[in-house]
C-alpha cells in the first residue's frame, strides 16, 4: 500500500516537474516552424517585374461601344502602357534551374515586352513565360541566365499534411512583407471529417488585402494581383512542400490540383508557343465557318421616330435608334442556317427590316428563323444557296473543374472574320435563375463567345440566360431593364445541341419577324382607364381592394367588340391584376410607375415632329392606343392566357381570357400617301371613330398628315381631320380613297372636291391633284 | 396696372395670320365707277379742326367695370374703349366687347364731366353697343353718319378716340381697304369691314372713323398690334343695328343653319362652275336646314323666290343678314340645285339663341363655369348638346391642383348630374352648405370625348387671410 502512495506522488512530482517543460517545448516548436517558415519564404519567394508594350494589332476604343464584359474585368493595359508602369507580382521559385511559380492572372502574351525577376538579393534574372498550368491556377515561368548566389529551399516530399503553414510576399508601398501564417483547412460539412478535405485558398492577411485594398494607391492591375497569388506551401516543421495559389482550396489527394512541388514542376499546361498555334489552328479550321450578320433597321419617315416601339423599350440597340446597320457574327451550324449568340428582343426585331449574310464578302439575302427561349441567341437561315463550311454542335463532355479549356471570340480582324483565342477555366459554380447551378469561367468572356476544347471542338457557348417575364418585370419595376444581359453563363453542348438541331421547336413564340404593318399591330383588352389615387380609392370607398389607391385601373371606356365587352368589363369597373404564368406572382396593375420619362405614353413621342411645329402642338383628339395596358399585354405575349380580376361595387370578378391582336389603331391603320399632292390619310380605326363619336355608317377617312407647301396644304386641310366625301360620293378607307385619285387622274381631272369634317362642322375643299405621279401611289405602302 | 394707373384696357386683338389676309385679295367688280374724291385741295389743317368742330363734342370715354370670368374666378376689372354720341338726348354707341359683361359704365364727356351710363343693346355678332347716358343738363353735342358706301380706297379719314387711355386723340390715315371681309378667322359674319391705316390702338375701340367732312363713316373696333391695320364697322351697317337696338335691346336673328361658302372660295382655293348662287358648305347639327334634308354642296339658289348671288366672299355678309331676316317660324321656300337637278325645299327658320351661355364663379373651388351654346362653343357643343363646361382654373387654385383644365366639360358632380348652370350653382350652394361633409368630391369631366373621374379636393380656402 506505502508503494502505491510514493509512486503516485512520484508521478505527481514528475507530472509538475515536466508540465512546464511540455508547454515550454510546445512554444518552441512553434517558433521553430516559424523560423523555418521565414527561411524557406526569403529564399523562395521572389518579385516578378512585367513590363508591358503595345501590340502591333492593338484597336482603338471607339465611342459607343456595346455593353461588353470583356472591357470591365480586363486588365488595363493601356493604363499601365500610357503610365509607362511596371507590374510586380510575387513569384515563388520552386527549383535552382529557375523555375518560378505566379498566379494566374489571365496576362495576355502579347502585351508582354519582357520579364525580369528579382532574386531576394536584388539581383534581376531575364525570365520567359512558359506555360500556363492545367492543375493549377498558376503560370510556370523560366528564368533564363543561371542563378548567382540563389538558391531553392529545400523542399521536403510528403503526401499528405496535417498542419500546412504558408509564406506569401506582399506590398506596401516600398515596403515588401512576408505574411506567415496557417494555410486554413475546410472540412467537409456533410461527410464530417476529422481530417481536412482541402486546404489553402486565402489566407487572413491576404484575403483582407485584396477586400480593403490595402495597396495604397495601386490600380486594378494590383488589386487583380492580389486575388491570385502564389504561397508557398509548408508542413508542420516548417518545410517547404511545394506551392498553392491563393485563390482556390486543393484537396489533399490532389485530385483537384497539385500542391506538391514535383508535381507542379512536372505539371501539364498550355504554353504560349501551344497557344498561339491553336489560335491559327482555330482560325484555320473554325474562321471558315463563322460568318457576319448584318441587320438593317426599317426607317419610318412619319409618325414618329419609332413608330413601332415605345421609347421604353429593353433591348434596344444604339445603331437601331440611330438607324445605322448592326453588324454581328455568327456560326454556321447547318448548311444554311447561321446561330447568332446574341440578345435579341421582340421590339428590336419589330424594327428590323432584314437580314443579310456576308459570305465570301457578299451579303446574301437571309431570314429569320427563330430565338430562342432559353438562350439569349437567334437563328437566321440564307435564303439561297448554302455555306461553304459549317460547324457540327455535338454532345461534348463539360472540362473538369480547373483544368484548361479555350474561349474562341469572334470579330472583325484586318477585315476578315477572325477568332480571338484565349484560355480559361472554371473553379466555382454559382447557384442562380430558377435554383440550377451554373458554371461561371473564371476569366471574364464576351457575349458570344465560344467555348472549346483544346482539341478545338466545341464544347458550348457563352451567352445570356433569358429569363421568363423578363420584360414584365421591367415594364411593372419601370425600368430599362437590359433584356437578355442580366445573367451570362456558358450554355454547354448539352443544352445547345438539341436546340440547334430544331430551333423552331426552342423558339419562343413571342420572338417573330412580322411584316411592317403586322409589327405595329397591338394587343389589347379594349378599354380606356385611368389609374386609381387615393383619393379617389377614399371616395369610391375601394381603399382595401386597392390598396389605397395605390393599384387599379378606372375603366372609362369599353371598346365594343372587344376582349373587355366579351368578359363583361363595364365602364366603372376598377382594373385590379393579372395573373400569367410567366410571373410567380400576380402583376398589380399599377399605371402610377410611368411617370418617368422612359414611359410617358403620349403622342409626342409618335406624332410626326413637323406637323407639331408647324401646326402648333396639333395633337389627335383620340388616345393613343400605346399605353400602360396594351404594353405590359404585349410583354405577357399574344396568345399567352392570363386571368384578369376586377372590382364592380365592392366585388371582384375575375376571368380568364387569352391576349389577342387588336383591329389597327390609328398609329398602324391602313393607309394612303402621296407626297407631291401632300396627303396622308388612314382608315377610320376603332378608337378615332369613338372618339369622334362616328355612326358606323358613316364613311370617312381620317387625315394623318399634310407636307408643308402642297396642294393639301393650299387646300386648308389639317390633320387629324375627317375627309367625308370626294365629288359627292361618300370614301370609307384609305385604299378607296387612292383608287379614286387614280382614277380622277386617269380620267384626266384637275382636281378632286373633298368633304371634310371636324367635330360636325364640314366644308368644301378642292384638292390639287395635277402634280401627282402615278409611280408614288400605293395605297398599303 | 400700368404707369398711367389703369388697370387694364379693352381692344380686341385678332391674330390674322398674314397668309390669310392676304388670300382675302379679291374685290368684287363694283356696280359703280369710283367716286373721285372731292376735288377742292386737301387742307390737312382745315380738316381737323372740321373734325373737332362737328365730332370731337361727341366723342366719349367709355370707362366700364366688367366681370371676367376667364381666369378661373370671377374678377371684377376697369377696362377703357371710345363711344360716339349719336343723338342730343344722350344716345351713344360704342362697341359692344368695350361694355361686355359690365356692371357699371362711366363715361367722360368732352367737357370733362363725368356721367354714368346704363347698356340699352349689345349685338356680339357685329360687336356693337347702344348705351345711354344719364345726363340732365341739356341737350348734348353729338355725331352725324355719313354714307359709308360711298367711301373709297384712298379716301382720307380720321380715327377719334382714346388709345392705352390718352383721351380725345386724333390719328390720320387713309382708307386701305372698303369691302374687307375677316370672317374666315373671327366670328363677325355678317358685314364686311372698313380698314384704315389710321392708328386704331387699345382704347380706341367703339371711337368714330370720321371722314373729311366731319361725318361718322365707321366705328373703330378691332386691330393688328403694332402695324397700320385697322377695321372699322362701316355706318350703314352701324345705323341697321341700332335701330335694332333702340327697339329691341338687341338683334333678333333666324336660324336656318345653312353654312354658306362663296362659289369662288380663295380661301382654300376651290371654285364652283356655277354663275349663280352660293353654295352651302355645311348644314349644322340639329337646325331647319338639316331637318329640312339640305346638304353640304347644295347649291342655293333663290330664297323664297328672290334669287341669292354668293360667288366672292364679299357677298356672303348681306346674304346672312338677309337670311337672318326670315320671320321665324313662317316657313320659306329654297331653291336648290344638287347634282345638276333642281329642288325646292321649305324651312322654318327658328330663333338664333344667345351666342354665349351663362358663367358662373365657383369661388370656392377656384374655377369658372359656362353653358355650352352651339354658337359660342361649337366643339363642345358636338359632345354635348345640353352641358356646362370648365370656363377657366386659377392657379393656384384647388381646381387646378385636382387636375380640373379648361374646356372639360362638366358630367357628374357627386352623383348629381349636370345639364345647366343652374344645375352647378344649386349644387355648389348644397355642398358648401354642408359644413359637416368631407371637403372632398368627385367630379366626372368628358375631355377629348374620354369620361375622366377627378376628386375635387376644396379644403384649402384661398380667400382666408392669415
Amino acid at each position: 500500500m506505502r508503494h502505491t502512495k510514493q509512486a503516485a506522488s512520484l508521478a505527481v512530482l514528475a507530472l509538475a516537474l515536466l508540465l512546464p517543460a511540455w508547454g515550454m517545448t510546445v512554444q518552441a516548436k512553434e517558433s521553430a516552424s516559424r523560423e523555418a517558415m521565414l527561411s524557406a519564404g526569403r529564399a523562395a519567394l521572389c518579385r516578378v517585374h512585367f513590363f508591358f508594350k503595345r501590340p502591333a494589332d492593338m484597336k482603338e476604343r471607339q465611342a459607343g461601344m456595346p455593353y461588353d464584359m470583356d472591357l470591365f474585368s480586363r486588365m488595363p493595359y493601356e493604363e499601365l502602357i500610357a503610365q509607362q508602369k511596371s507590374l510586380v507580382l510575387p513569384g515563388v521559385l520552386l527549383d535552382d534551374a529557375g523555375h518560378v511559380l505566379i498566379g494566374d492572372i489571365h496576362l495576355e502574351e502579347k502585351y508582354v515586352d519582357h520579364i525580369e525577376v528579382m532574386a531576394p538579393d536584388g539581383t534581376r534574372y531575364p525570365a520567359k513565360l512558359d506555360r500556363i498550368l492545367d492543375r493549377s491556377t498558376g503560370v510556370m515561368l523560366s528564368i533564363t541566365e543561371p542563378l548567382k548566389n540563389w538558391k531553392a529551399p529545400k523542399f521536403a516530399s510528403q503526401a499528405t499534411i496535417a498542419d500546412a503553414g504558408v509564406v506569401t510576399l506582399r506590398r506596401t508601398g516600398r515596403d515588401w512583407l512576408l505574411d506567415v501564417g496557417s494555410a486554413g483547412a475546410d472540412y467537409s460539412y456533410e461527410a464530417g471529417n476529422a481530417v481536412p478535405k482541402r486546404f489553402g485558398g486565402a489566407t487572413e492577411t491576404s484575403m483582407m488585402a485584396a477586400a480593403f485594398g490595402m495597396f495604397g494607391e495601386e490600380g486594378m492591375a494590383e488589386m487583380m494581383s492580389a486575388q491570385h497569388r502564389p504561397m508557398l506551401l509548408c508542413n508542420e516543421k516548417g518545410q517547404p512542400v511545394g506551392a498553392l495559389v491563393s485563390d482556390f482550396a486543393i484537396d489533399q489527394e490532389q485530385k483537384l490540383g497539385d500542391w506538391q512541388r514535383e508535381r507542379l514542376l512536372a505539371g501539364p499546361g498550355i504554353s504560349y508557343a501551344d497557344l498561339r498555334a491553336l489560335g491559327e489552328k482555330c482560325n484555320e479550321e473554325l474562321g471558315g465557318k463563322a460568318y457576319k450578320c448584318v441587320i438593317q433597321y426599317r426607317h419610318e419617315e412619319e409618325e414618329g421616330a419609332n413608330g413601332y416601339v415605345p421609347h421604353y423599350s429593353p433591348g434596344s440597340s444604339s445603331e437601331m435608334e440611330e438607324g445605322k446597320d448592326r453588324e454581328l457574327f455568327g456560326l454556321a451550324i447547318s448548311p444554311k442556317q447561321l446561330f447568332v449568340p446574341q440578345p435579341i428582343s421582340r421590339d428590336e426585331l419589330a424594327n428590323i427590316d432584314k437580314f443579310e449574310i456576308v459570305v465570301g464578302d457578299k451579303p446574301q439575302p437571309a431570314e429569320f428563323v427563330a430565338a430562342f427561349q432559353d438562350v439569349a441567341g437567334f437563328v437566321v437561315a440564307l435564303k439561297e444557296g448554302e455555306f461553304p463550311a459549317f460547324a457540327a454542335i455535338s454532345a461534348g463532355q463539360t472540362p473538369e473543374r480547373m483544368r484548361l479549356f479555350l474561349t474562341a471570340t469572334v470579330e472583325e480582324k484586318f477585315g476578315k472574320t477572325h477568332f480571338e483565342v484565349a484560355p480559361n477555366r472554371w473553379l466555382h459554380e454559382s447557384l442562380g435563375y430558377k435554383d440550377l447551378f451554373y458554371i461561371s469561367p473564371t476569366y471574364s468572356v464576351s457575349v458570344g463567345g465560344w467555348i472549346l476544347d483544346r482539341q478545338l471542338n466545341i464544347l458550348g457557348v457563352f451567352a445570356g440566360q433569358r429569363l421568363t417575364g423578363e420584360e414584365i418585370q421591367a415594364l411593372g419595376a419601370g425600368y430599362r431593364g437590359d433584356f437578355g444581359r442580366r445573367l451570362m453563363r456558358i450554355f454547354w453542348n448539352s443544352e445547345l445541341a438539341p436546340m440547334l438541331a430544331n430551333p423552331v421547336a426552342f423558339a419562343d413564340p413571342q420572338i417573330r419577324h412580322k411584316s411592317k404593318e403586322d409589327a405595329k399591330r397591338l394587343v389589347w383588352l379594349g378599354v380606356e382607364s385611368s389609374p386609381l389615387t387615393s383619393d379617389l380609392a377614399k371616395q369610391l370607398k375601394v381603399e382595401r381592394e386597392t390598396k389605397d389607391g395605390t393599384i387599379g385601373l378606372y375603366v372609362n371606356l369599353v371598346y365594343r367588340n372587344s376582349p373587355a365587352a366579351r368578359l363583361g368589363i363595364k365602364e366603372g369597373d376598377i382594373l385590379l391584376q393579372i395573373e400569367t404564368a410567366k410571373q410567380p406572382h400576380p402583376i398589380d396593375l399599377n399605371a402610377m410607375n410611368i411617370d418617368s420619362e422612359m414611359f410617358r405614353f403620349d403622342w409626342r413621342q409618335y406624332a410626326d415632329y413637323s406637323t407639331v411645329e408647324e401646326y402648333g402642338e396639333a395633337e389627335p383628339r383620340w388616345p393613343l392606343q400605346i399605353n400602360y395596358m396594351t404594353m405590359l399585354l404585349q410583354s405577357i405575349g399574344e396568345g399567352e392566357k392570363i386571368k384578369l380580376t376586377w372590382l364592380r361595387a365592392g366585388a371582384k370578378i375575375a376571368q380568364e381570357y387569352q391576349i389577342e391582336l387588336g383591329p389597327p389603331n390609328f398609329l398602324c391603320a391602313p393607309k394612303f400617301k402621296n407626297k407631291e399632292i401632300g396627303l396622308t390619310v388612314k382608315d377610320v380605326t376603332y378608337e378615332v371613330r369613338t372618339a369622334l363619336r362616328l355612326d358606323d355608317e358613316r364613311a370617312a377617312v381620317v387625315v394623318a398628315k399634310i407636307e408643308r407647301g402642297s396642294p393639301a396644304e393650299v387646300a386648308r386641310i389639317a390633320p387629324f381631320e375627317l375627309i367625308t366625301a370626294m365629288d359627292g360620293a361618300p370614301v370609307g378607307s384609305a385604299r378607296e380613297f387612292g383608287q379614286r385619285i387614280q382614277e380622277a387622274q386617269a380620267a384626266g381631272k384637275k382636281s378632286v372636291r373633298l368633304t371634310v369634317e371636324l367635330l360636325g362642322a364640314s366644308r368644301l375643299a378642292d384638292l390639287d391633284i395635277t402634280k401627282a405621279a402615278a409611280s408614288k401611289e400605293n395605297p398599303q405602302e | 396696372m400700368n404707369s398711367l394707373g389703369m388697370s387694364s384696357h379693352r381692344w380686341k386683338r385678332v391674330t390674322l395670320s398674314v397668309a390669310g389676309v392676304l388670300a382675302l385679295g379679291v374685290l368684287p367688280a363694283r356696280a359703280e365707277l369710283s367716286v373721285p374724291p372731292d376735288k377742292r385741295s386737301i387742307d390737312f389743317e382745315q380738316v381737323i379742326t372740321t373734325a373737332k368742330e362737328k365730332v370731337f363734342p361727341a366723342l366719349i370715354f367709355v370707362k366700364p367695370i366688367r366681370e371676367n370670368y376667364e381666369e378661373g374666378e370671377k374678377e371684377r376689372e376697369q377696362v377703357f374703349g371710345s363711344g360716339v354720341i349719336i343723338s342730343p338726348d344722350g344716345l351713344a354707341i360704342t362697341n359692344q366687347h368695350v361694355v361686355d359683361k359690365a356692371i357699371r359704365v362711366n363715361c367722360v364727356l368732352w367737357k370733362k364731366e363725368q356721367v354714368t351710363a346704363r347698356v340699352v343693346g349689345e349685338d356680339k355678332e357685329t360687336d356693337l353697343a347702344l348705351i345711354q347716358l344719364k345726363w340732365e343738363g341739356g341737350p348734348l353735342p353729338f355725331a352725324e353718319f355719313g354714307d359709308s358706301d360711298k367711301l373709297t380706297e384712298g379716301q382720307f379719314v380720321m380715327a377719334l378716340g382714346a388709345p392705352f387711355g390718352f383721351t380725345r386723340s386724333i390719328s390720320l390715315g387713309v382708307i386701305s381697304s372698303t369691302q374687307r371681309y375677316i370672317g374666315f378667322r373671327t366670328m363677325y359674319k355678317y358685314n364686311l369691314w372698313l380698314q384704315t391705316d389710321a392708328a386704331i390702338n387699345p382704347g380706341n375701340s367703339g371711337g368714330p372713323l370720321v371722314d373729311t367732312n366731319g361725318h361718322v363713316v365707321g366705328i373703330n373696333t378691332l386691330g393688328l398690334m403694332g402695324v397700320d391695320i385697322g377695321f372699322s364697322i362701316p355706318s350703314n351697317e352701324v345705323r341697321k343695328v341700332v335701330e335694332r337696338l333702340k327697339k329691341d335691346g338687341k338683334v333678333f336673328r333666324a336660324w336656318t343653319g345653312l353654312d354658306l361658302q362663296a362659289l369662288k372660295d380663295f380661301d382654300s382655293n376651290t371654285f364652283i362652275n356655277s354663275e349663280e348662287g352660293v353654295l352651302i358648305k355645311g348644314v349644322e347639327d340639329d337646325s331647319p336646314a338639316e331637318q329640312a334634308g339640305i346638304r353640304s354642296g347644295d347649291i342655293l339658289l333663290e330664297v323664297g323666290g328672290r334669287k341669292v348671288l354668293g360667288v366672292f366672299v364679299e357677298q356672303l355678309p348681306q346674304l346672312r343678314w338677309d337670311l337672318a331676316e326670315l320671320p321665324v317660324g313662317k316657313p320659306v321656300t329654297l331653291t336648290l340645285r344638287r347634282a345638276g337637278e333642281t329642288l325646292k325645299v321649305d324651312i322654318a327658320p327658328a330663333l338664333k339663341e344667345d351666342s354665349e351661355g351663362e358663367d358662373f364663379d365657383c369661388h370656392r373651388w377656384n374655377m369658372t363655369v359656362k353653358g355650352i351654346t352651339s354658337h359660342a362653343n361649337p366643339s363642345l357643343y358636338f359632345y354635348r348638346k345640353k352641358g356646362v363646361f370648365i370656363r377657366g382654373v386659377r392657379a393656384p387654385g384647388n381646381a387646378a391642383l385636382c387636375g380640373l383644365m379648361k374646356h372639360d366639360i362638366l358630367l357628374k358632380v357627386g352623383a348629381e348630374p349636370v345639364e345647366s348652370i343652374g344645375d352647378v350653382k344649386r349644387i355648389y350652394g348644397a355642398l358648401l352648405a354642408d359644413q359637416a361633409r368631407e371637403k372632398k368630391v368627385l367630379v366626372t369631366v368628358l375631355r377629348e370625348g374620354i369620361e375622366k373621374l377627378l376628386v375635387l379636393d376644396y379644403r384649402t380656402d384661398y380667400e382666408k387671410e392669415d
